[in-house]
């Protein structure tokens, strides 16, 4: 691992968080990750170059993850909030933390193509094209996905902050 | 919102997102500004979006500092592995040295370095030549014979012709090829060879010499990245026909003359692959029947089953261009990539 370069151990670290704010599972990150490397090295060993491997690593990944969800056992995307909440480890004392919980949970509601934009854009810090590219679609379809997720997630958690607001002063 | 914002000034959600996530060009951006600095609720709009992304950052980011479980890490040792091989050809030097040759070759047939067109990989290679081989005559001498024997060589070759370029295979360039630094290069009086069916792409073109659009250099490039690249020129039209097959490594190289031009194919493919490509630039490699063997009643292939040597060079009449990029049919046996291989193409083939 020391020997691991820098360049490529951030791609793994960004890989793994992505998996994990998209499957919302630990072991199933790890699984995701893991096919996603392999596809990688054989795809290396075959002696093809690979120009760009974050968007490489990422697109594979993408393409795994579909190919999960078109199996017949596996046809929800979204994601129980609860399942998330305890490998994110959102600290109760956490600052935010009750917006965070909120946002947590809205995000997970996304539908998951939403939620990939969201990740990607926002998160891995993609860029349109980028994010096009790895998911496979034009960037128009980026923009429009990625404002009706903000959208959404912005009116859910607004809401949901001010309810709890509300009930903290009731009590 | 977002009906306000379309209902107003076109500015919508998804332009402010761009804006929040540094997408927009410059005056588009000032127009966004100019609309935020009156609309309060497009502000608190890009307030909100801002303070998500934050929020998503807190939520996730500590998922970097995660050690890798020991599976992956092993994984990620291997692709290191695999990627430093990557690296290595990252720079394609064997490409490079295949293109270096094709353009000594060409520089051989006419053309001067100093005419090379001056976008950015025009200057790295003339910048390459200056700082290693500062004398130009020298330098093509030298760059000739260390290990592209076969373009020094070319002249000699065994002789090859060909048919005419399919007209549908050609894609007229219009109005110039957009180059590989994202200048516009002037359009070559001639169509580009459609590579599409061996999944490469035109990516850039290249006019090597500033009076002559017949010496050009198109790019071509795989959606994994592959690339092939077409070099060709005007030579001397006594030139001999002739072609020369070699593969180092991951990288075939194709040279050959043909009707007073020179062409170069260099590409990250196998060499029957090669061959097959730079059938659509020349059509059929198809081989003379030397009078002498027609009256005969010779047959090339006959007496390469009897084990009968192929002419070693043919002169062949510069046959005058027939649009495209211009070669014209020519009378011959047409034979195959595998018939050529091994008899009437030299091949060199170096791990």
């Amino acid at each position: 691992m020391e020997d691991l370069s820098n360049e490529l151990h951030t791609h793994i670290s960004s890989l793994r968080r992505y998996a994990m704010a998209l499957v919302g599972d630990r072991a199933d990150a790890d699984d995701l990750v893991q096919e996603t490397l392999q596809k990688a090295i054989t795809y290396m060993q075959k002696g093809r170059e690979i120009r760009n491997l974050r968007g490489y690593l990422f697109a594979i990944l993408h393409n795994t993850r579909i190919s999960q969800l078109r199996r017949p056992e596996n046809g929800a995307s979204h994601v129980p909030f609860e399942d998330v909440v305890g490998g994110l480890a959102v600290a109760a004392n956490q600052h935010h933390s009750a917006e965070l919980r909120a946002l947590l949970r809205e995000l997970m509601k996304l539908r998951e193509e939403q939620r990939q934009v969201v990740l990607l854009v926002c998160v891995e810090g993609l860029t349109y094209r980028e994010a096009a590219a790895v998911i496979g679609v034009p960037i128009g379809t980026v923009m429009s996905r990625l404002a009706r997720a903000r959208q959404t997630l912005i009116e859910r958690t607004t809401a949901d902050v001010s309810r709890t607001s509300m009930l903290q002063m009731v009590k | 919102m977002q009906e306000e914002f379309k209902a107003g000034n076109s500015v919508t959600d998804e332009v402010l997102g761009a804006y929040i996530d540094g997408e927009l060009d410059e005056t588009t951006r000032i127009e966004v500004e100019a609309y935020l600095a009156r609309n309060p609720k497009a502000v608190e709009y890009v307030e909100q979006a801002s303070r998500l992304r934050d929020n998503l950052h807190r939520l996730f980011d500590n998922q970097l500092a995660v050690p890798l479980p020991p599976h992956h890490a092993e994984l990620a040792e291997a692709l290191e592995r695999s990627t430093s091989l990557g690296k290595s050809r990252r720079f394609h030097p064997q490409l490079l040295a295949a293109c270096i040759a094709a353009l000594v070759l060409l520089t051989a047939t006419g053309l001067g370095w100093r005419y090379l067109s001056g976008d950015i990989t025009g200057q790295r290679m003339f910048a390459l030549f200056d700082q290693q081989l500062p004398p130009e005559g020298k330098a093509t001498n030298q760059q000739a014979s260390s290990g592209q024997q076969a373009a020094a060589d070319v002249g000699g070759q065994h002789a090859a012709t060909k048919q005419a370029v399919a007209a549908s295979q050609g894609d007229e360039l219009e109005g110039g090829q957009q180059n590989t630094t994202g200048e516009k290069a002037p359009a070559p009086a001639v169509s580009a060879p459609d590579f599409s069916s061996f999944g490469f792409q035109l990516v850039g073109t290249r006019v090597l010499a500033k009076h002559d659009d017949q010496s050009m250099q198109l790019i071509y490039e795989s959606s994994e990245g592959a690339r092939v690249e077409l070099f060709y020129t005007s030579g001397s039209p006594t030139s001999k026909s002739s072609l020369t097959l070699m593969e180092e490594g991951p990288i075939a190289v194709l040279f050959w003359h043909n009707a007073g031009r020179s062409y170069s194919l260099i590409g990250e493919v196998d060499r029957n692959t090669l061959l097959e490509i730079g059938k659509v630039v020349n059509g059929e490699w198809t081989v003379p029947v030397p009078a002498a063997e027609q009256s005969s009643g010779g047959d090339r292939k006959q007496s390469k089953k009897d084990g009968g040597a192929a002419p070693a060079a043919v002169d062949e009449p510069a046959a005058k261009s027939q649009g495209g990029l211009g070669v014209p049919p020519a009378e011959g046996d047409t034979v195959t990539p595998d018939e050529l291989a091994p008899a009437e193409v030299e091949t060199e083939k170096q791990t």
